[in-house]
């Protein structure tokens, strides 16, 4: 009966998920088409003849209905074929798998440093609610989480690696080799988790001051439970799916910010793909980049959805 | 006294601006943000009258020139001058950004209430419609409509509402099913107000402030993603100044001149983070209950 409820749960979202990613696939798909002069021109820039143009239109099957190519390139899509890049020439799953590695330590990274710094500096401020730690928290994260991460990182940019050297100022380091990954993803990083640091921050203290209040912390508290006990089993467990819930919306905040950060420090990452397939009207490269954010968004809030059952049981009977 | 001019209770007007007073006062924090955001929405205002040059002229003599009396801030390397650059740059990112923010709360809150007031298939369809659009990220929608319309501030306005609509459908729609089921909405539908006055005029007063609330907050949002995405070039075109633009501009110099970037990034956090401290102090203020602590 329980099991049953949670697969109807997952597979009622999973298809939730299809028909988004589908939603977003539409609108991509419409939103290159509106731009003004198509990739056959884009791609030929002012020099070919006319004639020339109307070959390579054929080719790309641009001169088809609109209805002919939405399905032809739905069906590349569920194929799992990205077409090639129009200004690269290379397939375009290549090149996003080439920057993959760089975008996803950036994004990691920031992920673990705002968790590392925000869920234990909020449980602080929450036990030790109206002393200075509290009070210093509090205003950090009202200040902090809306910063631009991008803005976050030039700050750290001008003392940490111009003036200082400690850091690289430009790049993402060798693809291959994790330290030089890791080493040139610490200021990006940091750029992405302190914003999210303070916002978790924030929302891990009110948690905690509202568990605190409940009637199942005053009876463990009645029945001679240390308060370690009381912080580690009962406030902390349920503190769990707030800051879940938290991380996979941030985890997709962090991902359309993650585009700024990568330019700041002129990473080769998605950043970039984006950037360049915007300024070269590279319209295949920036569908897809465009895609893989959507489907990630959509893995996440999937992933978070499973977490949740399995942190707190008392979900899968309710959903 | 007529059907229709059954309201929720409200409190006095004196008194309720006299409260805030005294919030505010007890407050130090708000105080600092709503002065804050004041000098703000002045300097975008007056600015064009308090900046000492034309934010577009080119002076040869005046290249990367270090701050003194005649450039406050010093000037770039077109030798434009970094204040009137920063003032008039700061009325492109608050006009965008409360633009934004507006039109998403009157269509979010309009498309809100008549799909909650209504119900049926159309409300289930245009609340699932807000979720998913609810998981994109704001600047990737933003990336999206900015190429598919072209870069420029009215566009970017358009990007950024369409991102804040969905969220003012959830916030209006939950509104809207709360209030829907009181008794003065009731009463005025059993004596024949029409649909559309009871939309009007008991159900918009009730979801209004809270709209406005949370518009507030929402506005250090929009700063946030004007500032990024005319930092990546889809915002206010060069030569015409805003604060991202004017980031990208300087980032070739960062080691020799740090201070182009630096000054646009502080106009930045100090917008954000007054814009915060307000919206956060008014959310308190408004409705108590969301967070005590």
């Amino acid at each position: 009966m329980l099991a049953q409820a949670t697969s109807i749960m997952l597979v009622k979202r999973a298809l939730r998920g299809v028909f988004t990613l589908w939603l977003a696939v539409t609108l991509v798909f419409l939103a290159l088409r509106t731009i003004p002069g198509d990739a056959a021109d884009a791609l030929m820039g002012q020099q070919m003849s006319a004639e020339g143009v109307a070959l390579l239109r054929r080719q790309m099957g641009l001169d088809q209905p609109l209805l002919i190519q939405y399905f032809a390139f739905m069906g590349d899509i569920v194929r799992g074929d990205l077409g090639l890049s129009l200004a690269l020439g290379k397939p375009v799953s290549e090149l996003i798998l080439q920057v993959a590695p760089f975008t996803a330590t950036v994004v990691i990274g920031a992920l673990l440093i705002g968790t590392v710094i925000g869920v234990p500096l909020g449980m602080i401020a929450g036990r030790r609610q109206n002393t200075w730690i509290d009070a210093v928290a509090r205003l950090v994260s009202l200040t902090g989480l809306v910063i631009p991460g991008f803005v976050i990182g030039i700050l750290l940019m001008i003392p940490f690696a111009v003036w200082l050297g400690w850091f690289p100022v430009v790049g993402g380091g060798n693809a291959d080799d994790l330290t030089s990954l890791l080493y040139f993803a610490i200021l990006p990083a940091l750029a992405g988790g302190l914003g999210m640091a303070a916002y978790l921050t924030r929302l891990t203290r009110s948690v905690v001051l509202d568990l605190i209040r409940e009637d199942f912390v005053r009876t463990a508290r009645a029945k001679g439970v240390s308060e370690r006990a009381i912080f580690y089993r009962h406030i902390l467990r349920n503190a769990l799916v707030p800051i879940v819930t938290f991380l996979g919306l941030y985890a997709i905040v962090m991902i359309g910010d993650s585009i700024a950060i990568e330019i700041v420090f002129s990473r080769p990452g998605f950043g970039r793909l984006i950037m360049g397939g915007i300024a070269q009207r590279d319209y295949t490269l920036l569908q897809s980049v465009l895609l893989v954010y959507v489907l990630t968004a959509i893995v996440i809030n999937f992933a978070v959805d499973l977490l949740y059952s399995w942190i707190d049981p008392r979900i899968r009977l309710t959903a | 006294m007529s059907a229709a001019d059954i309201h929720s209770p409200s409190i006095p007007v004196q008194s309720r601006s006299r409260r805030a007073l005294r919030a505010a006062l007890g407050n130090p924090l708000a105080l600092i943000g709503a002065i804050g955001c004041g000098l703000l929405v002045l300097l975008a205002c007056f600015g064009p009258w308090l900046a000492p040059y034309n934010p577009l002229d080119q002076s040869i003599l005046a290249r990367f020139a270090p701050a003194s009396a005649s450039h406050w801030l010093g000037a770039d390397g077109y030798g434009r001058d970094t204040l009137s650059r920063i003032l008039y740059a700061s009325r492109a990112s608050l006009v965008i950004s409360i633009a934004s923010v507006v039109a998403g709360v009157v269509i979010g809150v309009a498309i809100g209430i008549v799909s909650a007031y209504r119900g049926g298939i159309i409300d289930a369809i245009v609340s699932e419609l807000a979720n998913m659009l609810l998981a994109f990220p704001t600047v990737v929608v933003g990336i999206l409509v900015l190429v598919a319309l072209g870069p420029g501030a009215q566009n970017v306005v358009i990007a950024l509402a369409l991102s804040f609509i969905p969220r003012f459908i959830r916030l209006a729609r939950a509104e809207t099913l709360a209030v829907k089921e009181r008794t003065f909405v009731e009463a005025a539908r059993v004596t024949g107000v029409t649909d559309r006055q009871i939309m009007v005029r008991h159900i918009l007063p009730n979801v209004i402030g809270t709209a406005i609330v949370s518009g507030a907050l929402w506005t250090a949002t929009a700063l946030r993603a004007e500032a990024t995405l005319s930092f990546l070039g889809l915002g206010v075109q060069l030569p015409y100044p805003s604060w991202g633009n004017m980031i990208s501009d300087g980032m070739p110099y960062i080691f020799s001149n740090p201070e182009l970037v630096v000054y646009p990034c502080l106009a930045i956090v100090f917008a954000v983070v007054f814009f915060n401290i307000l919206g956060d102090a008014l959310r308190d203020y408004f409705d108590p209950h969301t967070d005590q602590h």
